[in-house]
């Protein structure tokens, strides 16, 4: 590893983490350098989610320290979709990357399997594996150095399950990335680094 | 959709019909003009002052008066709302001016202001004083209830401030501000000519109002408290339009780059 990765690392050292009387972590490290992508795997409670609001600069350790490269860029697929209702796809992925042009958009959403009118119309008419499409390409769109992926392929369909994790293999190539999941075969498929949580 | 509103149109005109009835009715019962003129002597005398120019005088008086009080409002209410929700020692200080504020009696804000200003000033300052409390607690609660999902999707994303502003914030406020419109526009207008009368602002409508009293004229009094509902009604109509077509408020397309539209009809 060269220095120079290492200061290009995402760093969480000693992080320690807690709900009330509940310790979520306790003297945590992880590292996390470009080109790697690490899955969390665990049992629900084990803070998986709290990892990574950590990483994304949404929550605050109780003590220890998170380290982000300067001017580093984050994309996430959050646990919800947290997507505008009434905007459509191509809206919602140009939401946040207004300089993204519009046939950017529309390529990102097809390579992940959404075409003609489902691009146009508003996402509370899509489908829940769809909306979840919308949310994974607004993040890869964004072509972020760190993208957070909190259960990215929740609620999409087997049938398009292996385009998708086609086109995410190829875009999370040479990122940093932190796949949050429940799915051993999305951490096989996806990761070249795994990290356990215990509850 | 047009049948029912064809069948409330006509149960609200009833409605109207029924108390005009009951108006005529009690000046017929009364019979002395003065103390309360008829429906007709008013149409009459609305009629009599619609042509002439010292009308329209008068209520552009008025009317840029209140409306510049409700503007100023609105701009100051947002700024401390905005204040107050981005730090806690702001709204540790606001908190209790605007409350004072809300509280005090308009009068004794009206006597004040007579001390320390002329008349010509008072609607405008009266109308900023009774919609500032409205339009803080108004924002301050439409800057609170913001989805706070969206935000961090803002903040993860880097998201350009003016963008975010346009895209998330401001649609998440237009609903409290639509409401506080409704409630401020009235009571801008309600504060503003009892200012004017007290003060009796010259030119304004409020010394119509004071004139009409003196002169036991109350055919005058009904026609400018007419001309007030209908230009507060008026108002309200107008800021609600103007809110309902900021491009963000609603589904609309992103860009004009594109003749499809983004939202299904």
């Amino acid at each position: 590893m060269s220095p120079r990765d290492v200061a290009l690392a995402v760093r969480l050292e000693a992080v320690s983490k807690r709900y009330r009387e509940v310790s979520v972590f306790d003297g945590l490290d992880l590292e996390v350098h470009p080109g790697e992508v690490w899955a969390v795997t665990g049992a629900n409670g084990s803070g998986k989610t709290t990892l990574a609001r950590l990483l994304l600069g949404l929550e605050r350790p109780d003590a220890g320290s998170v380290w982000w490269p300067t001017g580093l860029t984050r994309a996430a697929v959050f646990q919800e979709n947290r997507l505008c209702p009434h905007l459509s796809a191509v809206a919602n992925v140009r939401l946040v990357l207004p300089r993204l042009r519009r046939p950017a958009a529309e390529g990102e959403l097809r390579a992940l399997g959404l075409h003609g009118a489902d691009l146009t119309r508003p996402v509370s008419q899509l489908s829940g594996g769809q909306q979840r499409r919308v949310a994974l390409a607004r993040a890869l769109a964004a072509r972020a150095d760190m993208v957070v992926l909190d259960e990215p392929l929740t609620g999409v369909d087997e049938e398009s399950l292996p385009a998708v994790l086609a086109h995410l293999r190829v875009r999370l190539a040479g990122t940093m990335a932190v796949l949050i999941t429940h799915s051993n075969a999305e951490a096989r498929a996806l990761a070249s680094r795994s990290l356990h949580l215990p509850v | 959709m047009r049948r029912a509103g064809v069948r409330a149109l006509g149960s609200g005109a009833l409605a109207a019909l029924f108390w005009v009835a009951v108006w005529q009715g009690a000046a017929l019962a009364v019979g002395r003009d003065f103390l309360l003129a008829s429906p007709w002597q008013v149409a009459t005398r609305l009629v009599e002052l619609l042509p002439t120019a010292d009308f329209w005088a008068t209520v552009w008086f008025s009317l840029a008066r209140i409306a510049l009080g409700f503007c100023a409002a609105a701009v100051g209410g947002a700024l401390l709302a905005w204040a107050a929700w981005a730090s806690r020692w702001a709204r540790a200080l606001i908190a209790p001016a605007i409350a004072a504020v809300r509280a005090a009696p308009v009068v004794s804000f009206i006597i004040l202001l007579l001390l320390w200003t002329d008349s010509s000033r008072l609607p405008a300052f009266t109308s900023f004083l009774m919609v500032l409390p409205v339009m803080y607690a108004n924002l301050g609660q439409g800057l609170a209830q913001r989805d706070r999902s969206l935000l961090e999707v803002a903040w993860v994303f880097d998201v350009p401030l003016g963008r975010r502003l346009l895209a998330m914030d401001i649609p998440g406020v237009l609903p409290y501000l639509a409401a506080a419109t409704r409630a401020g526009v009235g009571l801008a207008w309600k504060a503003g000519v009892a200012a004017e009368v007290i003060g009796v602002a010259a030119g304004s409508i409020g010394e119509r109002l004071y004139a009409a009293k003196l002169h036991l004229a109350s055919a005058d009094v009904f026609a400018w408290t007419l001309v007030v509902v209908a230009l507060s009604v008026a108002c309200e109509r107008l800021v609600l339009w103007l809110i309902a077509r900021v491009p963000c408020a609603r589904p609309a397309p992103t860009s004009a780059d594109s003749p499809r539209p983004e939202v299904a009809p």
